[in-house]
């Protein structure tokens, strides 16, 4: 992935994260966003197939039809998301340890709900390295 | 026989940034040698040093997970699509 500097995502896309991230209590929730070059167009929230509260997998099956759609429709997966349900919106040891095995350099949006109101932040995760990046919302 | 082999983006680098690529074999472990004589260093990111899919790879025959099929003895013929998926996970 290019070195992308900012999450561009409207601000109706956010709230399905949000609501989706709120819905899924107490299990973390987990989707894709998908769009191009940093500009997400569409939010495809997906299945935690671990649902846990303090871990999430994205459903395979599910996985693949997202991919399948979105690769024939020209369009890429520019990121990830997922809730933390009670911590604060950093990447943990899992999820640093998670795209290094996977190889997923895409941007990962966490979303915490253990704050009022909830906060989200991104980053990007290569090489064992923990990079923010700018979250725009609504532009 | 030609089978379509779906190409993840983390692995497309290894693949001449083809999105997909055609291969060869009776079984997916026949695939995977075919394809690591086309595409060095692919196989090694799939499977670990024993032959083993790597635990964070999930392969899809058509639709169907490999796992609950026959694992890399699952029989593939002319037109199948194998799709390789990087595991989404994290905490």
């Amino acid at each position: 992935m290019n070195d992308i500097p900012a999450l561009i995502i409207p601000k109706a896309q956010f709230e399905t994260v949000l609501a989706h991230c709120l819905g899924e209590r107490p299990y973390e929730a987990c989707g894709l966003l998908v769009g191009k070059d940093g500009r997400i167009s569409e939010v495809r929230p997906t299945v935690n197939a671990l649902r846990s509260p303090t871990c999430y997998a994205v459903e395979p099956r599910e996985q693949l039809k997202v991919i399948r759609d979105v690769e024939a429709r020209g369009l890429e997966m520019v990121g990830i998301y997922h809730s933390h349900v009670e911590t604060e919106p950093y990447p943990s040891f899992t999820d640093v340890q998670s795209a290094e095995e996977s190889g997923w350099d895409v941007l990962y949006l966490i979303v915490g709900l253990g704050m009022e109101p909830p906060a989200a932040r991104v980053f990007r995760l290569t090489g064992g390295e923990i990079v923010e990046k700018e979250l725009r919302i609504g532009e | 026989m030609a089978i379509t082999v779906r190409i993840p983006t983390p692995l497309r680098r290894l693949t001449n940034n083809q999105e997909t690529v055609t291969g060869d074999g009776a079984n997916l472990a026949e695939l995977m040698e075919n394809l690591g004589s086309q595409y060095p260093g692919l196989v090694e990111r799939i499977c670990d040093e024993d032959g083993k899919l790597r635990r964070f790879i999930n392969i899809y025959v058509n639709d169907e997970d490999v796992r609950f099929l026959q694992g890399k003895e699952t029989p593939l013929k002319d037109g199948d699509e194998v799709s390789i998926l990087p595991a989404i996970a994290g905490g």
